[in-house]
């Protein structure tokens, strides 16, 4: 018999998590997370380890962390609802990890670039990496930046997207891939020292986060032999695994025009055959390509992948891969 | 249109023989290729089920229960879950003593939001209005319309966005309980906000583009929003409609030149354009109505140019500045823009518009300010 609302608000009041809603936050983390890339997991599979990994983590930092057992529990109106919001918080938590991952990456390559490239050069010795002032070695400065936050955002801002090849959202953009590649990382680092002086790390992170719009990094010691590789290419195994999450993400109306459209093969019969319009149909198939941007790692990557996706989504497929 | 997916739960439940709505999801099963995906990704991947052990260690933690509380008046800076009903009256009450009719509307059985008291009650036409903000703990997701407060900020013990976009005024009976308050540096950091002075580091970041999942909430979500904030809006379009001298502005879908209509754009002529996701105090009869999901653009489709973007305020600047999000020029080479607020009209330069561009319009003006925005081209 299954807990009832009332049942788990009680258990809630009584010991803020007891075996009943211990049983449903486990369900929902095992459902939810294979709907995600493998990429989520941290450790590149979902398996027993990996998913009780994401449910203790997600347990601490939001239903714990942020309340959001009390939150959802005291707001939603119903079973299927409370169901709803902590999907959607297990869901915001491997994101938000993944991207936190995905940033500390850049902040990790940073320190070791500024440690491994003659072009830089330390100012005096820290014992702490994160406190260490860097400079550059062609005008070499001896004490640190005097420049205030502003000042500094304004010096990160003057080189613009553009001119950085910054991976972003866009169409050829790949959001969760590290920001800067590496030599628009060091045209980025130098121009920084060059206008602002000597920085820290810590300093240099907080521009970047600002600039970049990214997240804090994760509470580890940023040292240069952190692994911290540049993104490789999927394999077709992992391209495969992509398909199926991405497929089964799509909401309901997006994965009907999407299946249409892999029947007909054209936009304007697709069109007429679910009723609608071409723009919402194209529409349709930018918001998955959006999700398959979130995992590609070279744009190549992504047509490849969303006709993988409508070979699944097709009326005559198997619905795996 | 529109049909919600089950979440994954629900396949789970479905698969292990423990669904009460099998049928109903075997139903959904057969027109959703996207659910016959999932459900083939949970039977090619069975999970043991899972260890836990490690939750004793937050079993008994009864400081992250909160306690719900009914004083009689809402304050400033304290945190309230909204009602999940409400009715509003069949009639309000002019501030000049006369009376006139509301149109019908209420809810029930709806989910209760968390909500952040930013104003003290304000009594007219026979309710007790309450400004509020939603809050959410996702502050991973915020905006620059949204301030984020620190989880040592409030009783309440988590970090919350404030979602500023999302400000509204409710009646005091759509207030249910108080759960908790901001705190010692909250408070000042909600006084600086709200005297325009706040902390620039608790903003977050500008939306991308258009296709930013930050720009979307939950379709539950967003539905609660609606209903929260229709009956200010109703009240305030019914009183201004019976002619009260009101201190609500008056509250129009946009204009009797209607922007709907595509016109002869001729040059100099003031077309209007249409908000997708209005803040919500700007077009009462379409929050109040509308089902679709509203990313938060202005858009016009004339017959010399089709426009879409966003209202940003430039924390750098002090400008209030169109992105241009999609632009396509037919007839047309320049336009300027025209924004109205309830006090006043600004105008920006005539410009080109491009791709990815800004356009800034009034230094100091928050896009929630905005009652109206209108291009015009300039030959």
């Amino acid at each position: 018999m299954s807990a009832t609302l009332e049942d788990l608000r009680s258990e809630h009041e009584a010991e803020f998590i007891g075996p009943k809603l211990l049983a449903l936050v486990e369900r929902v983390a095992r459902a939810t997370a294979l709907s995600y890339p493998r990429s989520y997991s941290g450790v590149g599979v979902w398996n027993d380890e990996s998913i009780a990994d994401a449910l203790q983590g997600w347990v601490a930092d939001r239903l714990w962390g942020r309340r959001d057992l009390t939150n959802l529990l005291a707001g939603a109106a119903s079973l299927s609802a409370l169901r709803s919001g902590l999907t959607r918080s297990f869901s915001q938590y491997l994101t938000s990890r993944r991207e936190r991952t995905s940033a500390t990456n850049l902040y990790a390559r940073t320190v070791k670039m500024l440690r491994t490239d003659a072009t830089f050069a330390p100012v005096g010795i820290s014992s702490k990496p994160n406190e260490q002032l860097w400079t550059l070695a062609s005008d070499p400065k001896t004490g640190p930046s005097t420049a205030d936050l502003h000042t500094r955002l304004v010096a990160a801002a003057a080189l613009t997207n553009d001119d950085l090849n910054v991976v972003r959202y866009g169409a050829t953009s790949l959001k969760s891939s590290p920001v800067l590649r590496e030599p628009t990382l060091k045209v980025f680092l130098e121009h920084l020292l060059a206008q602002l002086g000597a920085l820290t790390p810590a300093d240099i992170i907080e521009i970047m986060r600002r600039r970049f719009g990214l997240l804090e990094p994760e509470s580890v010691e940023l040292v240069a032999e952190l692994d911290a590789p540049e993104p490789s290419p999927h394999d077709i195994a992992s391209q495969s695994l992509i398909t199926q999450s991405v497929a089964a993400r799509l909401n309901h109306d997006d994965s009907r025009l999407l299946s249409t459209l892999a029947a007909e093969e054209d936009l304007k019969a697709a069109a007429k055959a679910c009723a609608t319009t071409d723009s919402a149909i194209r529409a349709a198939y930018k918001r998955m390509e959006m999700l398959v941007i979130e995992e590609a790692v070279e744009p190549s990557e992504v047509d490849h992948i969303c006709g993988l996706i409508l070979g699944l989504l097709h009326p005559e497929s198997r619905n795996s891969v | 249109m529109d049909q919600l997916c089950p979440v994954p739960v629900d396949w789970l439940d479905y698969l292990e023989g423990r669904s009460k709505f099998a049928a109903g999801l075997e139903n959904h099963l057969a027109g959703c290729p996207a659910c016959r995906v999932l459900l083939a990704t949970l039977e090619a991947t069975p999970i043991a089920a899972l260890p836990n052990d490690w939750a004793s260690s937050f079993r008994g933690r009864l400081d992250g229960v909160w306690h719900e509380e009914r004083p009689q008046t809402p304050a400033r800076a304290e945190f309230w879950f909204s009602a999940s009903r409400y009715e509003l009256p069949g009639e309000a009450a002019l501030n000049n003593g006369g009376g006139f009719a509301l149109p019908s509307f209420s809810y029930e059985n709806m989910n209760r939001t968390l909500l952040l008291v930013i104003g003290d009650p304000e009594p007219q036409h026979g309710f007790d209005w309450v400004d509020v903000v939603p809050v959410l703990s996702d502050v991973e997701r915020a905006t620059e319309t949204d301030y984020v407060f620190s989880a040592t900020d409030s009783s309440l013990n988590a970090p919350w966005r404030a979602m500023f976009a999302h400000q509204t005024k409710v009646d005091r009976g759509q207030l249910d309980t108080r759960v908790g308050s901001l705190l010692g540096n909250g408070i000042e950091a909600l006084h600086s906000v709200l005297d325009d002075n706040g902390d620039e580091s608790r903003w977050g970041f500008p939306l991308e583009d258009i296709y930013d999942p930050r720009g979307y909430e939950a379709e539950d979500f967003e539905d609660c929003l609606r209903a929260l904030r229709t009956p200010w809006l109703l009240v305030s379009e019914a009183a201004s409609t019976a002619g009260t001298a009101s201190n609500v502005f008056v509250l129009r879908p946009p204009g009797p030149e209607n922007p709907t209509e595509r016109t002869s754009d001729k040059s100099g002529q003031l077309l209007w354009l249409q908000p997708r996701l209005a803040p919500p105090e700007m077009v009462a009869a379409f929050a109040a109505a509308s089902e679709e999901r509203k990313p938060g653009l202005w858009e016009l489709d004339a017959s010399a140019f089709r426009l879409v973007g966003r209202l940003k305020l430039n924390k750098q600047t002090g400008f209030l500045a169109f992105s241009v999000c999609e632009v396509e020029l037919r007839l047309a080479s320049r336009l300027r823009l025209v924004v109205r607020t309830a006090e006043a009209e600004y105008a920006s330069e005539a410009f080109a518009p491009v791709l990815d561009t800004s356009v800034p319009i009034a230094r100091g003006l928050a896009p929630s300010a905005v009652h109206q925005l209108g291009a015009e081209v300039v030959s």
